[in-house]
């Protein structure tokens, strides 16, 4: 049991490994020879050992318990944060290496945090790998994994039911490594084709990669101090809004676009919803602050795009909404509480909860009228699993629960308390930016060790929905 | 005459196998078990064998290979398929008719006929080899369709084309108290006849001079589309079901929700532009089960309908939602019994329609007295329409009306009929029976006869006579 864990955890530190030759030509291209051996080492030390143990474990049966799976996937992802920090240490980009940790498990959760005051006097390199992190985060590395590698065989829809999004987790084809496959082929296409819109609209090639990297994967670091706010471009925070948006959808429902069944898409409960909620926003956001921004259609591209940087959990910023008005603030306020869609690489709690919750007290309230009425939740214009209200509050206690943990730490450690809440929502979440000491303009350097440590493993929570993690904290997991 | 097997001799069996002795047919009746043989052959006048019905030999043996039809209605769904399919291979040309309970062979059955239109036309067989599947609950369901179609008023026959038999009341105010039968063709337009009364002293056929008054119920046929206003000559009001309660959701009543669900028209603007009233029935649609796990699937079918998990002779249950003020209640649960008392209470409490199943037509007429609207007897529906099935090919149709008194009977006219050449005028018996539609060979629909229509070979006629008077079909059919 041990080796099969420790072989998918190395094969897929090897996949992570493999894409180093990416951050590794554009040094190259770039002349940055400094940064080449930082990425090449350990690229090379990667392939190696899961090489090594691929072929160790070709001849032994790979079968994997549910018990092992969650260990599987709380595992990789350390370990690949792990992995990912060495360059952002050893190249020098982050002096101190708790720093480049919280950078690169920031990176893989997708939360966009950084701790690096000057981003703009980094090797491109370097910077590229941090959005590639959120790329490649952003769909799952597992899912990466199984995609590429046909090694985990049955034990693969286990795994990655452990590390996708969202309370209901299907697969749209009968075999697992198909889904994950045709998931990743879309989101690679919408990647390129970000890459050149924004190279069209004025990027260079590199930084045009690196910006959909972060936008697809929905995690916020950019390759500028002041994010997309320093190109100043209406087409550039265009296309980052619409891809924003994109990504904040289920992305199963652009396969059904290719298969033609158009009713899936139409009758999807939280597409509706998402939507629904992304334009209220927008609109209400818009309206107040014509005044700031002098004009409907410059208001509305700013505030289009904070919003939709925010409901997506991207955390890209082209203005500082903590000098909004102060009905503004709370509608931005209250899209750190709703997040994405499950399915999506966005954070969040993620509309479909919302939805299914709200549904429910529907469901009540028809119950006080109607003593003998018989109610479910109907999602997608279907009846649902019949427990998925369960799930769901679960997830709301352990969401609520670990935020309010998470600002009494931050609170213990010197924050003060806007501050530490919203800190603790921007880890939680995967947000990125949160409010006053956390607000977009600044950055979390500033944050002492433990804090910095404590948020690492909470962001990794939140990636994973808490469950995967929380099964670890139960006393009939450990026994036998 | 015409040589039917029947195998499986139970309620159906029997009661198949009395109408069509009755009908002069040969009857075969086969069954395996001994004391239902001895109990059958004492009291039918037809070939009673104890065999097993679905072996091949014993068939041939009663001359299968001579028989016009075979009908299957033993127990067992599987046996009746199987002898059909057995006695198909070999006798394709048979008309097979099986009984099965089993929803999910009917549905799947219906489902690839209809799938695959192309192949089960022309030569091919149908499915199994049976040329009409009886499902019980379909037939029931589709009889109480039928009756909610005509607002529940009565019970209703409907024949091939567009012709419908009703039984009507005559209440207080309506122009027809006091008048003689010949005088109501001058009350309006449309054309009907009066083909039964009933009054206090009895029922009878009534001929030109009867006079009609107010609280008879009198037996109207009619075309489909003049129903609504010989309904207004009668004084009936016909009131919009749009409050309309299912108790039981067993299989009938869940073909009845479907049914009803489907018919509802899809939401149009231009409807309301042009001042349209939707007119479909079943607005409010209201299941009432007592069990948990039946409620929840109907509820998960139907979104559209409300479900309450309760009993419907709990008086609070019917005080909080209502039920007392609904249109329509049609009780279809598997407990025919409760049905009928259950009716009978709803009326009482203030119920405008009621639609109850039963068992038999012996039930019928006590429902009917308690006040039921409409009464469905289950397994007299089943026996009409496996009558209706062997119509067309071998024997005439046959329906039973006013708890038994009399029958509808349809039959074809050969040349050795006696009244072939004369006109309804010289052969009318006024009071015997009357001949309500006639179809002339080659003609596409039927006619209600006048007084100097005449007969001819081929003509197609449908009549009413009081139960069990075979002279008359004798003297119309020409046979012995």
């Amino acid at each position: 049991m041990f080796f099969t864990v420790a072989r998918i955890v190395f094969l897929i530190v090897a996949i992570v490994g493999a894409t180093f030759v990416m951050p590794i030509s554009v040094a190259a291209a770039c002349g940055e020879y400094s940064c080449i051996l930082p990425f090449a080492i350990p690229m090379v030390c990667s392939l190696v050992l899961g090489v090594l143990f691929f072929v160790l474990g070709i001849k032994k049966k790979a079968t994997l318990s549910t018990r092992a799976g969650f260990v599987v996937v709380a595992l990789a992802w350390f370990v690949v944060s792990l992995f990912g920090s060495i360059p952002l240490y050893t190249s020098g980009a982050c002096p101190r290496f708790i720093d480049a940790f919280f950078e690169s498990v920031s990176g893989f959760t997708t939360t966009g945090a950084t701790v690096i005051c000057d981003v703009e006097s980094l090797p491109r390199c370097i910077n590229l790998w941090r959005c590639q992190m959120h790329w490649l985060g952003g769909m799952g590395i597992v899912a990466l994994t199984v995609a590429l590698l046909p090694i985990l065989g049955v034990g693969g829809f286990q795994l990655i039911k452990n590390e996708t999004t969202g309370p209901e987790k299907g697969k749209f084809t009968p075999k697992i490594a198909t889904t994950s496959k045709i998931l990743w082929f879309i989101y690679f296409g919408m990647t390129v084709v970000e890459t050149i819109l924004l190279r069209i609209a004025g990027m260079d090639f590199v930084d045009a990669l690196s910006h959909s990297f972060s936008t697809l994967g929905t995690g916020g670091f950019s390759t500028k101090n002041s994010s997309i706010a320093y190109y100043d471009s209406v087409s550039i925070d265009l296309i980052c809004s619409v891809f924003m948006f994109l990504a904040g959808i289920n992305f199963s429902l652009y396969y059904y676009i290719f298969t033609k069944k158009f009713s899936e898409i139409t009758d999807n409960s939280e597409l509706k919803t998402y939507v629904g909620i992304v334009f209220t926003a927008i609109f209400i956001t818009t309206l107040f602050e014509l005044k700031k921004y002098g004009g409907f259609f410059t208001s509305l591209r700013y505030t289009s795009f904070q919003v939709l940087s925010l409901v997506s959990t991207t955390g890209f910023s082209t203005s500082d909404y903590t000098l909004w008005s102060y009905a503004s603030q709370l509608i931005i306020f209250v899209l750190f509480f709703i997040g994405g869609s499950s399915g999506s690489t966005a954070g969040g709690v993620k509309t479909v909860r919302w939805l299914i919750l709200a549904k429910q007290l529907h469901n009540e309230i028809l119950r006080m009228i109607h003593p003998h009425g018989v109610f479910s939740i109907k999602l997608n214009k279907r009846a649902g699993r019949k427990d998925v209200v369960f799930n769901v509050s679960a997830f709301f206690f352990i969401f609520f629960a670990l935020v309010f943990l998470t600002t009494f730490i931050g609170c213990a450690f010197g924050l003060d308390l806007l501050t530490s809440f919203s800190g603790s929502l921007t880890m939680v979440g995967n947000f990125g930016p949160g409010f006053n000491l956390l607000g977009p303009s600044n950055n979390c350097g500033f944050l002492c060790d433990p804090i910095k440590v404590w948020y690492c493993i909470v962001m990794v929570a939140g990636r994973l929905e808490f469950f995967t993690m929380a099964v670890f904290f139960c006393p009939s997991f450990w026994k036998k | 005459m015409s040589k039917i097997v029947i195998v499986g001799a139970g309620f159906t069996g029997i009661q198949l196998a009395k109408r069509l002795i009755n009908e002069d047919n040969n009857v075969v009746l086969i069954d395996n078990d001994e004391d239902i043989v001895r109990h059958a052959s004492n009291r039918l006048n037809c070939t009673v064998l104890q065999k097993d019905g679905n072996s091949l030999e014993t068939l041939e043996e009663v001359g299968i290979s001579k028989a016009d039809a075979l009908v299957a209605v033993t127990e067992s769904d599987e046996i009746n398929m199987i002898t059909c399919s057995l006695v198909d291979a070999v006798y394709p040309e048979l008309l097979k008719i099986a009984r099965v309970r089993n929803y999910d062979y009917y549905v799947n059955t219906e489902n690839v006929t209809s799938a695959h239109k192309e192949t089960f036309t022309g030569a091919h067989r149908p499915l199994y080899g049976i040329d009409h599947m009886i499902h019980p609950d379909v037939e029931a369901a589709q009889a109480i369709v039928t009756a909610v179609e005509h607002g529940a008023v009565s019970d209703v026959v409907s024949f091939e084309d567009d012709y419908e038999f009703t039984r009507l009341k005559i209440e207080r105010g309506s122009k027809m108290d006091g008048v003689a039968v010949k005088a109501l063709r001058q009350l309006t337009n449309c054309l009907f006849t009066i083909t039964y009364a009933e009054n206090q002293e009895g029922s009878f056929i009534p001929s030109g001079d009867s006079i009609l008054h107010a609280g008879d119920f009198v037996g109207v046929l009619s075309k489909k589309m003049d129903i609504p206003s010989i309904m207004e000559l009668f004084g009936t009001k016909i009131e919009q079901l749009r409050k309309v309660a299912i108790i039981g959701a067993g299989r009938v009543g869940m073909i009845l929700a479907e049914k009803f669900m489907k018919k509802r028209k899809p939401f149009h603007i231009q409807d309301i532009l042009l001042g349209k009233k939707n007119s479909s029935i079943a607005k409010d649609l209201v299941i009432v089960d007592p069990d948990d796990v039946l409620c929840k699937q109907a509820e998960e079918m139907f979104p559209g309908a409300k479900v309450f998990c309760a009993d419907i002779t709990d008086e609070s249950f019917i005080q909080e939602e209502g039920i007392d003020k609904f249109d329509l209640v049609i009780c279809a649960t598997g407990n025919l019994e409760l049905n009928m008392v259950a009716s009978a209470y709803l009326e009482s409490l203030g119920v405008d329609k009621t639609i109850s199943l039963v068992s038999s037509s012996t039930f019928g007429s006590i429902a009917h007295k308690l006040g039921v609207d409409v009464v469905i007897p289950m397994n007299d529906t089943v026996v009409d329409s496996i009558m209706s099935h062997l119509r067309g090919k071998t024997v005439t149709g046959i329906h039973t009306i006013s708890g038994g008194n009399f029958e509808i009977v349809e039959c074809d006219l050969i040349s050795s009929s006696k009244i072939i050449g004369k006109s309804l005028k010289e052969i009318a018996c006024p009071g015997e029976f009357l001949v309500m539609l006639v179809k002339k060979p080659g003609a596409g629909q039927y006619e209600i006869p006048v007084g100097n229509t005449t007969f001819t070979v081929g003509d197609h006629l449908v009549l009413i006579e009081k139960t069990g008077d075979k002279k008359i079909l004798e003297k119309f059919s020409g046979t012995k």
